[in-house]
């Protein structure tokens, strides 16, 4: 068997198993189960990477804060006096109380409620009872403030953190799939704003299979055919043919979809009304006035499945949502998903929006839950191989499209990066090369 | 009675026999007859819990469906391609807590505190909620305008995905 080693994947198969003979590309299954590569990936990657936290237009007003586990860590976002948007650690520096326990709210001061230490939205601490039996001078209070975290970035109103205060700029490790996040926050001049009401819910499977399935343009007939025949039957047409899939490098990628599917203000098509075609119309003319005829198309006519390693999924579709993926523990992860509205679009257009991405994202939508069930039935069918070590038996193929991969794939300067059929699994296979390069390497099965 | 012969009044014991052959039904997985149970501009929701007191064409929810919508997702659950609920759900309500509050001529709204355990995938998986439903006097009997369940706490548990009717 011929092993390729490339892109940092090692050679000789502990995770991933390449073979450019017969050409084939697998993963072993322990890398959903294992307890030490959970904790391995909780150190090497999500103690290391940026991690997509929160948008901006959360906490619109200053004052207020969200707080939000991510990467492990309970994590306090706040818009402070100054209008500045601070990311601390959620625990007093005290003895290490949550703070703020409130999912989210507006604050001038946190209160501490075990010894009552006060600390302003800047994160100094203000007061604490008793305050003579500590070190005189400002110095102790100085260094008693509020804990940071180490990096924080806002891209386009999408707020990073990185725990590893070394890491590169958050622009170097987005790259290209800056660029299209960057065309999610040009669809309105007026800026976008997160929606109210979170969709949180939690998942039986590892977080890697919602990965795997967000980039994945071959499932979608045979898991989502009830949702499919009824697209059919509303005369919108369907189908992952001609849908690219596009490795932007880092790990991140896009699926693309252009031609066919409506856009809530973007692209009309008959189920969204009359009223929405004018509407639509004149958005159009504003957007290719505002960034020029051949982008404004790009933004308006394409639909975008976006994935920005390794928690974040932008889904560019008949609406806009965010969804941040939370590992729990090999089995569980956690997920949040917020719809993004451009700022002060008509009550019509906005019900539009909500009502088309509620009926096909989420728990309770027409099209997720087989999703989930995926997810939760790979993570239950590959307990069934483990410890078999026959060769291949414990592994899953993420082959398909393989052979042209190593042929060599086009690559198109405007959309970024190599494109193959999104039907391929060439983007599931670049995630897998990231990770191996993040964590597979460092431990060992 | 009112003018139009139609009883407006609602009692408890009432309330509580259509709540109670409603969750018989779902239990029995009869979508069709419970989809009879809606009024033609019938709406079935679950909001997110931060959703607040925002009606679904302002926040994102759970489910927000229409009259429209709900037959689809009835069409679809009775597809054996609707993978989620295949097998389906096994499903075990109970309602109590049951109050009516006067809605108009011709309504009710009824509240009620639901735990609905759902197995599957060998798990018994624990739901717990509110109603908070809109009904209308009908000749035919008690018919939903608006069907909600509210989901207790912030964030549903693993495998508490809501593919079965909550």
């Amino acid at each position: 068997m011929t092993i390729v080693d490339r892109a940092g994947v090692r050679a000789g198969g502990h995770w991933i198993e390449e073979d450019a003979g017969e050409p084939t590309f697998r993963v072993h299954r322990s890398a959903f189960r294992s307890q030490a590569v959970f904790d391995a990936e909780m150190q090497q990657l999500w103690g290391h990477q940026w991690l997509y936290l929160a948008h901006q237009s959360e906490i619109p007003e200053r004052g207020d804060y969200k707080t939000r586990i991510v990467g492990g860590r309970d994590l306090l976002v706040v818009r402070d006096e100054q209008g500045e948007i601070r990311v601390y650690f959620n625990s007093c520096p005290h003895r290490g109380t949550v703070l703020a326990r409130q999912c989210e709210g507006n604050a001038r001061y946190f209160k501490c409620f075990y010894h009552a230490w006060s600390f302003s939205n800047s994160g100094q601490l203000v007061s604490l009872p008793d305050e003579g039996a500590y070190p005189p001078g400002e110095a102790f209070k100085a260094r008693s403030g509020l804990r940071t975290v180490p990096l924080v970035e806002n891209f386009r109103g999408f707020i990073f953190v990185c725990f590893d205060p070394a890491a590169a700029p958050l622009a170097d490790h987005l790259g290209v799939a800056g660029d299209y996040i960057a065309m999610v926050a040009e669809h309105c001049a007026e800026g976008m704003e997160v929606l109210p009401g979170t969709q949180r819910y939690s998942v039986r499977g590892n977080w890697k299979l919602a990965v795997e399935n967000a980039m994945d343009g071959y499932h979608f007939g045979p898991t989502h055919a009830t949702f499919v025949a009824w697209l059919r039957e509303t005369g919108f047409t369907t189908t992952d043919e001609g849908g690219k899939a596009v490795v932007l490098g880092g790990g991140h990628s896009v699926l693309v979809q252009s031609g066919h599917s409506g856009r809530v203000g973007l692209q009309w098509e008959p189920r969204f009304g009359d009223e929405e075609r004018a509407r639509t119309d004149t958005n159009r003319q504003e957007l290719f006035a505002r960034v020029g005829e051949e982008r404004g198309r790009r933004i308006a006519e394409t639909s975008r499945i976006l994935y920005v390693f390794p928690n974040l999924l932008l889904f560019d579709i008949e609406a806009l949502s965010i969804r941040q993926l939370e590992p729990v523990s090999p089995g569980r992860t956690d997920v949040r998903a917020w719809e993004l509205a451009p700022v002060g679009e008509p009550a019509s257009a906005r019900e539009l929006r909500l009502k088309m991405l509620v009926s096909f994202v989420g728990p309770g939508g027409l099209a997720t839950p087989d999703d989930i069930e995926a997810y939760e039935a790979i993570q239950r069918g590959v307990e069934a191989t483990a410890g078999d070590e026959r060769p291949g038996v414990d592994w899953n193929d993420i082959s398909r499209g393989l052979a042209d991969e190593l042929a060599g794939l086009p690559h198109d300067e405007i959309l970024g990066g190599t494109v193959s059929r999104s039907i391929d699994e060439s983007a599931i296979r670049s995630f897998w090369r990231q990770w191996h390069t993040a964590v597979g390497s460092a431990v060992a099965r | 009675m009112s003018a139009t012969g139609i009883e407006t009044a609602l009692s408890r014991q009432q309330a509580e026999e259509f709540l109670y052959s409603e969750a018989l039904m779902l239990d029995q997985w009869l979508l069709d007859d419970w989809l009879g149970l809606f009024l033609p501009e019938g709406t079935y929701e679950i909001p997110t819990p931060d959703a607040g007191d925002l009606p679904a064409t302002e926040a994102q929810y759970f489910i927000a469906d229409d009259h429209e919508l709900l037959k689809v997702r009835v069409q679809r659950l009775q597809s054996r391609n609707a993978h989620s609920e295949q097998p389906r759900s096994v499903t075990h309500r109970q309602i109590t807590n049951i109050l009516v509050f006067p809605a108009g001529e011709g309504f009710a709204r009824v509240r009620a505190s639901f735990t609905v355990h759902r197995v599957r995938d060998r798990h018994v998986d624990p739901y717990l909620g509110w109603y908070d439903h809109l009904l209308a006097h009908t000749p035919e009997g008690l018919r939903f305008r608006r069907r909600r369940s509210l989901i207790a706490g912030d964030q549903l548990k693993p495998g508490s995905r809501l593919s079965f009717i909550l």
